[in-house]
């Protein structure tokens, strides 16, 4: 890929620091996301996703720390800029939509007024005009008798409802990167395939690049171009989404694969259910990180290079990198 | 049937919800009028969508919601019908694991005391005995038989769900609720907790009720299959049955929703998506309750209400054309 991409990700470190000294909760991590794509990260809980996404924003929570490593924007080291330009960033060029729509949106204002808000601070609409812009952003989102709507209380809507608010919000300032944090974590599936539909047009129409953290590798599979999957505060492989899910290259990502269950339809339905494979145990505690591999004492092909030495990103395939010692350089037809 | 070990019989829930605005009360309809037989040492599936009723029939059999109408029978006692001290004497025959291993867990017990509780408060054993089974039951859940020493937050959210199956299994119960057991477990905990239920199963004859949203999870855990809309069971059968030859239109539709990691980049915007949500349980439509969001239905559909109707080998669909329509699903068509 050449040219600057929109995001880039160069070698960032966070620490959370504590009494007992400072402990990573993100190692060196890098990635790039390109304009009008989908980065689907994928991992377990506790693997860096989220953190990856709160440093991005600069939201971190308190006694956590970007101790090295950059964040461009366009080539704008974000990492460093004041916390004025970092206000005009976000919302504006990059906007979030979270897994808890009833948690982020705020009870006591209709939502309106919510999506209002952020055109009036960021871009600078009179109270009319910022109106306008709220009932178009509900129509974009199908929410039916948007005029109406406007004028409702958080309470008022449904789960997928209010998940499509954030989203009207996420999109009302017209951002070129929107971070989806488990968007649909908390709605039916029914309802998640109207969401994931939504996301997919907006985008089209939009352009918008969209950075989507999830732990559903059919969610990847349907919305992503490119796929990260991190792994205790690593990114342990990257690549385009076709690639990485018909030829994983680290054995975190094929076991990932093999523990999700699938939908049998007709035939298949009638043979005995194959046996779901597993990743024995879990994911390493922060601070009390194994040596060498992180994904070593879980691996079923590690052997003594693998528990001492850390493994580096191998270039296994176009654009796709894997940090494992036995990921093998795909075999291209 | 012999082996029949849980029968369910015209469930009905009903919450009455406050003053209606007009006047008179309004009743939320959780569970309205539900039949279905659990074989012994088998998994009975229910899926539906958030507020279908799933987890109050979890809560009904174990009578922890009052009941409204219907009865349920495990084996010859009918546990609807119990009270008190007669209700507690059959308590060790069946036991529930609920979905969040943080909230199900008191934070101030050892994992030995919460798994000896059950026993502890069914009188069952003596002290010495009591710890023995709760070592026993860490082994057999996978975990180690000291850590009953650890309090909750010790455990990982995988193993708190094992420490809760423990609890469930220390009474030798022949029956275990499961409401939604791995939804809020990481992808590859699920698939451990799942493997170490049929497991389970195996080894004890287990039978489980077992209630979840995802169709793949209940396809991998269950023999047979009920899926839930609006407080009633739209379609059920033998889960081969049901995942190859599905009848009912909403059943189409949460098939369609599911999402494979073998999918081909932006399947679901090909495949006809269900609208809207579902109406408010407090005032059910007359005639389908699923009407309102189905892409085949009529104004017979809008009147009148669909009964459950036999297809065969188990199957039955609530719906005035099943066997009629044309599943929008490739894989059903071609088995047809």
């Amino acid at each position: 890929m050449t040219g600057t991409p929109f995001l880039e990700v160069r070698n960032l470190t966070v620490e959370m620091k504590g009494e007992s000294g400072a402990i990573r909760v993100l190692d060196d991590v890098s990635l790039r996301i390109e304009r009008g794509r989908t980065m689907g990260i994928v991992g377990e809980s506790g693997c860096g996703k989220s953190m990856t996404a709160l440093a991005i924003m600069r939201l971190l929570p308190p006694g956590f720390e970007i101790t090295a490593g950059q964040v461009l924007v366009e080539g704008e080291d974000i990492t460093r800029v004041p916390e004025a330009r970092m206000r005009a960033l976000r919302g504006n060029d990059i906007s979030m939509i979270f897994q808890e729509p009833m948690t982020s949106l705020n009870p006591v204002f209709t939502v309106g007024d919510q999506i209002a808000e952020a055109v009036k601070q960021h871009q600078g609409l009179d109270a009319g005009a910022a109106e306008q812009r709220a009932i178009e952003m509900l129509k974009a989102v199908q929410i039916p008798g948007a005029e109406a709507r406007l004028h409702a209380y958080p309470h008022e809507f449904s789960g997928g409802m209010r998940q499509r608010v954030m989203i009207a919000m996420a999109l009302a300032c017209q951002p070129r990167l929107i971070i989806a944090d488990e968007p649909t974590t908390a709605l039916d599936v029914t309802v998640q395939a109207q969401i994931f539909a939504l996301m997919r047009e907006l985008q089209q129409e939009t352009g918008t690049a969209i950075m989507l953290i999830t732990h559903d590798l059919g969610a990847v599979a349907e919305l992503a171009d490119d796929v990260a999957v991190f792994y205790a505060g690593k990114r342990i492989e990257s690549g385009p989404a076709g690639a990485i899910l018909r030829h994983a290259a680290h054995p975190y990502t094929s076991g990932l694969m093999s523990c999700t269950p699938r939908l049998r339809l007709s035939a298949a339905a009638r043979d005995g259910a194959a046996v779901l494979r597993e990743i024995p145990g879990m994911v390493p505690q922060l601070g009390r990180m194994p040596q060498g591999c992180r994904f070593a004492p879980r691996c079923p092909l590690a052997d003594d290079r693998c528990r001492s030495v850390m493994p580096p990103d191998v270039e296994v395939g176009p654009a796709h990198a894997a940090a494992c010692w036995k990921a093998e350089t795909e075999v291209m037809a | 049937m012999s082996d029949e070990l849980l029968r369910v019989n015209g469930l009905k829930v009903h919450f009455d919800a406050g003053r209606a605005p007009g006047g008179g009360r309004r009743t939320v309809h959780a569970v309205d009028g539900v039949d279905f037989s659990v074989r012994k040492g088998t998994s009975y599936g229910i899926v539906g969508e958030s507020g279908s009723g799933k987890s109050t029939i979890a809560q009904a059999i174990m009578r922890l919601v009052p009941i409204t109408e219907g009865s349920i029978f495990l084996k010859e006692h009918q546990i609807s019908g119990l009270e008190g001290q007669s209700l507690r004497a059959v308590r060790d025959r069946f036991q529930m694991v609920f979905q969040d291993p943080f909230s199900s867990l008191n934070p101030r017990k050892k994992a030995r005391a919460a798994i000896r509780e059950p026993l502890d408060l069914l009188g069952i054993g003596d002290e010495k005995g009591r710890d023995k089974v709760a070592e026993d039951m860490l082994a057999a859940v996978g975990l180690h038989r000291e850590a009953g020493r650890l309090f909750p937050h010790q455990f990982s959210g995988g193993q708190r769900q094992r420490l809760c199956i423990a609890r469930a299994l220390a009474s030798r119960p022949e029956l275990i609720v499961c409401d939604e057991p791995v939804s809020a477990l990481d992808v590859a905990i699920q698939a451990q907790i799942l493997n170490l239920l049929r497991q389970l199963q195996a080894e004890m004859g287990l039978s489980y009720v077992f209630i979840s949203h995802d169709l793949a999870v209940v396809q991998y855990v269950c023999d047979e299959v009920a899926v839930m809309y609006l407080g009633e069971f739209v379609e059920k059968a033998p889960a081969a049955k049901l995942f190859s030859s599905a009848m009912h239109p909403y059943t189409w539709s949460l098939m369609s929703a599911a999402l494979s990691p073998e999918a081909e980049r932006g399947t679901l915007a090909k495949r006809p998506l269900l609208g809207g949500e579902p109406p408010s349980p407090t005032a059910p439509p007359p005639g389908c309750r699923f009407a309102a969001r189905c892409p085949f239905a009529t104004e017979r559909c809008r009147a009148e209400k669909p009964a459950l109707r036999g297809f065969g080998e188990g199957h039955r669909v609530a719906c005035h054309y099943a066997g009629e329509l044309e599943p929008p699903i490739p894989e059903l068509r071609r088995a047809a």
